[in-house]
């Protein structure tokens, strides 16, 4: 942290003289790492696309234009990612209305449930939806044992696998800012909307769905863009069919070591990421919002927005059900609760069933993988503990995952606190900058950082891990730090400096204490992306730095044995170890100050 | 799952076994010793029951005779093994390369020339048919074969190419590799063999009868298989009833309990190299690991784990008989069998890009639905 003291100017909002200077200063770490491990790769491998046999050509991208077949995978993946994004919406908007309509500790639990398959890897969740859609598998079995259906559904290696992987994979990313503008919302506006004689149907169309429209742009946006560069799962569950641009670019590097089409195809997804997400720049910047957040200003500001855009759809929708009968009405009004809770129950499930699977499989006594095991026993955990190479493997990722964790936190913190805490130029583009590698696809970034790093013995190295995970990780410290600053009272520090405190001695213990439960949620998700990363993996792994999902992804593709399973179980373990801490930790600062720090 | 086969393998040639270890224990003087040495060697390791065969019949010997320790580096493909040499950090030390895709890594200037040096003689004329070269040594003689659920198909199986992509008479779901590796999965070769095109006649490939035939198999793929032991896995997991795989692989899955069944009749020979790869960091050791995988010896120890055919023709004074036999280099086998043309494969085809090349284009195209 360069010099966070600096961050303590009371109550000025607008920084003059010296303290122009702190948010430099606070920034200037994070943006000298994404310069050099991040922008200068993607400048390059731009600048390598528009080159051929070392000199200047367009050849590459005449070669893809002349062929149709990048048009044709192209519009797949488009496809692909719309559908995959409509499917979450569907799926995610009950739920979050759910829980946002929970009590607090219900809302926590149910969090913590879409929270936990977010956290853990795509390639178990992955693994795990092999066994359940296979035909053998208990899906089908179950189908079968009720008559539903006399031949075992084909659900997996076929685009329904790959809708199915992917729409639980990507469900979180819409359940999070959907639950965020719904609880927004004020349950009292949409009483008094009904007790002024306007059916619920009514009132959720008129009050609720305009007001939690920032969040379903802001989730929809999240999911199309990271579906647009997905590999794992079209990669593992797909069929015949399932080609999309992710698997052309990594067949062009990994297989044909056709580097400059490869730059050339990760160029184009890249700025086509990049267009869409300067479109939805506002509504994804959301959380540097400075309006206060007090519930009524901010509703009306929402439905502001809502009426705005949608104002003819909502009269026609609601014409519409107005002119209908009332006892559609009433039919929706007594069928609307089992419906929504129905609803969001399914989306619950879809999210933990993986675990269901995954967790008695470990514990499998079979020597192939079979489901439900016939016996239990913990050889494939003594397995996994008598191979070396998994052993190996494992402290390479926690080792490294870990430092860059560390890394994210001591980069992004301090960004956050400039981003929250003080107005500059730029600060708009920075923040975006930022939270980019959210969104750009980790194929063009692992692509882009393979090439930067030919030809230096960093490949292959530990400190390429190091970085990239870094990378990766970082925006999620500063996006869990910037939601919990927010939420942050101010008036302790004043309080504290009021009373003499000078502003290190305030931030040492006023502010890191109360932010100490944020800090942690930061440093997790950080460790987690890394820890979980495949795609960087295939690009950069070598002799000293093999990383745990890359024997995993082996393992998969080899042979799907219990293995997979037990390191799942392992993994939740830590997960539920860590998060317990959190709680504790969290409870233990709550008790002690009325005011909590971040809930995250 | 592996400890069980090796168990029983062990128990089976018990006797084999005793007389081998007689053998080992007074080692013939023609043996030449490799001089012990320090530090490591990264070795390829490919997975699965291959990775298991060598890691017992190669790097664990290796390591207790000269004292370098062996990495076995987990399969990376042959682009980014490329892209690492370009980088200057070759992945490994030691690299198998497929038959079909070496020539382009030896025109690339991509390999280090072969020290023979810590090769014994006797070892080196005895590679036969296919002949040690200047940057590569022969590894493992092995088959593409049709392999097929053998408790759907008892009395009547397939039998030929044509017979797979027959699915009224053979019901069920089938595999072949991804066409996006080219001359390594060869199901170019076997989409024209069910198209009816004699063995004989195969090269150099008609592309578009190719795809017509595969366009006609493409409705019953569950999905195309990238990686030797996905083929048998498919069949255990009865999602297919048949398809491709490699000869090895299938006898693997069948000594653990799997019941597949396969033909030696269209099968497919190949082979694959090992290689040393240009800056590797301990090129000398790759050497000594390089002799010590080419003595007799060593490769017969191999074939009791999986059943490839050793290069070395001196192995086979090593194996058992009953066991050379399920080889699929052995005299029954190969007169079933044709040999595929690396030549025609690594010969520049259309617009002076090798046919490995064009066949991938043609594949991704074909795939997008714009062939």
């Amino acid at each position: 942290m360069s010099n966070p003291s600096m961050t303590i100017s009371p109550t000025r909002r607008w920084p003059i003289g010296r303290d122009r200077l702190a948010p430099v200063l606070l920034l200037l770490p994070i943006v000298v790492l994404f310069t050099f491990g991040y922008l200068m790769p993607l400048t390059q491998l731009v600048l390598k696309s528009l080159q051929s046999d070392g000199v200047w050509s367009l050849k590459s991208y005449v070669e893809i234009a002349s062929s149709s077949s990048f048009f044709w995978i192209v519009l797949r993946t488009l496809t692909l990612a719309l559908t995959v994004t409509i499917i979450c919406l569907v799926i995610a908007y009950p739920l979050a209305y759910t829980i946002s309509r929970c009590s607090r500790g219900v809302a926590t639990l149910l969090l913590f449930l879409v929270t936990l398959p977010y956290l853990t890897s795509v390639l178990i969740r992955t693994y795990a939806w092999i066994v359940l859609l296979s035909p053998s598998g208990p899906i089908n079995r179950m189908l079968l044992g009720l008559g539903i259906v006399s031949e075992p559904l084909q659900m997996v290696f076929n685009s329904v696998g790959v809708y199915i992987g992917m729409v639980q994979v990507q469900l979180p990313l819409m359940v999070f800012p959907l639950y965020a503008a719904l609880t927004r919302v004020n349950p009292n506006l949409t009483k008094a909307a009904q007790s002024l004689g306007s059916p619920p149907t009514d009132a959720f169309l008129r009050v609720t769905l305009p007001a939690s429209m920032p969040g379903l742009v802001s989730g929809c946006t999240l999911v199309f863009l990271s579906c647009l560069g997905f590999y794992i799962t079209p990669e593992l569950l797909g069929g015949p069919d399932d080609y999309l641009i992710a698997q052309g670019i990594s067949l062009r590097v990994l297989i044909l070591g056709n580097f400059n089409e490869a730059a050339a195809q990760s160029s184009l997804l890249l700025l086509a990421v990049i267009v869409i997400f300067l479109v939805f720049r506002r509504r994804i910047a959301e959380e540097l919002d400075d309006r206060p957040r007090s519930d009524d200003i901010n509703v009306s500001s929402a439905l502001a927005f809502g009426f705005a855009v949608s104002r003819p759809l909502v009269e026609r929708i609601s014409t519409l059900s107005h002119g209908a009968s009332l006892h559609l009405h009433e039919l929706l009004s007594s069928i609307r609760k089992p419906l929504l809770y129905g609803c969001a129950g399914f989306a619950l499930l879809l999210l933990v069933l993986p675990f269901a699977v995954v967790i008695p499989l470990a514990f499998s006594d079979a020597p192939y993988l079979t489901f439900p095991p016939p016996a239990y026993s913990l050889r494939w955990f003594s397995r996994l503990f008598n191979n070396t190479q998994w052993l190996d493997a494992l402290s390479f990722s926690l080792r490294w995952a870990g430092l860059s964790a560390l890394l994210s936190v001591v980069v992004g913190v301090p960004a956050a606190f400039a981003l929250v805490r003080h107005r500059f130029l730029g600060r708009l583009p920075i923040y975006l900058l930022l939270i980019s590698p959210l969104i750009v696809p980790h194929v063009v970034m692992a692509v882009s950082l393979f090439f930067a790093l030919a030809g230096s013995p960093l490949i292959g190295s530990p400190i390429a891990f190091a970085l990239s995970y870094t990378m990766i990780g970082a925006p999620y410290a500063v996006v869990v730090m910037i939601a919990g600053l927010k939420r942050f009272d101010r008036t302790l520090e004043r309080a504290a400096s009021s009373l003499g405190a000078s502003p290190l001695t305030t931030l040492r213990t006023v502010t890191l204490p109360l932010l100490f439960p944020t800090l942690a949620s930061a440093a997790i998700f950080a460790f987690i992306v890394g820890f979980d990363d495949v795609v960087f993996g295939l690009f950069l792994s070598g002799p000293s730095a093999t990383p745990l999902p890359m024997r995993m992804w082996d393992n998969i593709r080899l042979e799907i044995s219990p293995q997979i399973a037990v390191i799942a179980v392992l993994f939740l373990a830590v997960l539920a170890i860590l998060y317990l801490l959190r709680l504790f930790v969290g409870a233990a600062i709550e008790g002690r100050r009325t005011q909590g720090g971040g809930r995250t | 799952m592996v400890d069980i086969v090796r168990r029983r393998l062990l128990q089976g040639t018990a006797l084999v076994g005793g007389l081998a270890a007689t053998r080992s224990l007074f080692p013939a003087p023609a043996i030449a010793q490799i001089p012990k040495g320090t530090g490591q060697v990264v070795v390829y390791d490919g997975g699965g029951s291959w990775g298991e065969a060598k890691r017992i019949a190669y790097f664990e010997p290796f390591e207790r005779e000269t004292g370098i320790k062996v990495i076995a580096q987990p399969r990376t493909d042959t682009g980014a093994a490329r892209a690492s040499v370009l980088a200057g950090a070759p992945r490994y030390d030691v690299m198998i390369l497929p038959g079909g895709k070496a020539p382009t890594f030896e025109r690339d200037n991509l390999l280090v020339p072969i020290d023979y040096g810590y090769f014994d003689k006797a070892d080196l004329d005895a590679f036969s048919p296919i002949k040690v070269g200047k940057f590569t040594v022969p590894a493992i003689v092995y088959s593409l074969l049709i392999a097929y659920d053998s408790s759907k198909f008892t009395s009547n199986a397939p039998n030929s190419w044509a017979d797979v992509w027959d699915v009224q008479k053979f019901p069920g779901r089938r595999s072949l590799m991804a066409g996006t590796w080219a001359s390594d999965g060869g199901t170019f070769e076997a989409a024209l063999l069910a198209d009816g095109v004699e063995p004989s006649k195969l090269y150099p490939l008609d592309w578009d009868r190719a795809f017509k035939s595969l366009a006609r198999i493409k409705p019953n793929i569950v999905k195309w298989w990238n990686t030797g032991a996905e083929a048998p896995q498919l069949i255990i997991d009865k999602l297919i009833t048949a398809g491709s795989a490699w000869n090895g692989r299938l006898s693997a899955a069948n000594e653990q309990g799997a019941k597949i069944g396969y033909t030696w009749n269209q099968g497919m020979l190949q082979y694959d190299s090992w290689v040393v790869l240009k800056g590797a960091k301990n090129a000398d050791n790759a050497f000594k690991f390089l002799a010590f995988s080419a003595r007799a010896e060593s490769q017969a120890k191999f074939v009791q784990h999986i059943l490839y055919a050793p290069p070395n023709s001196r192995a086979f004074e090593f194996i058992p008989p009953e066991r050379a036999k399920l080889l699929p280099t052995s005299p029954d086998a190969r007169k079933q069998q044709f040999v595929q043309d690396y030549e025609f494969w690594n010969a520049p085809g259309a617009g002076g890009r090798a046919n490995n090349e064009i066949a991938v284009a043609q594949w991704e195209r074909w795939l997008a639905g714009a062939r």
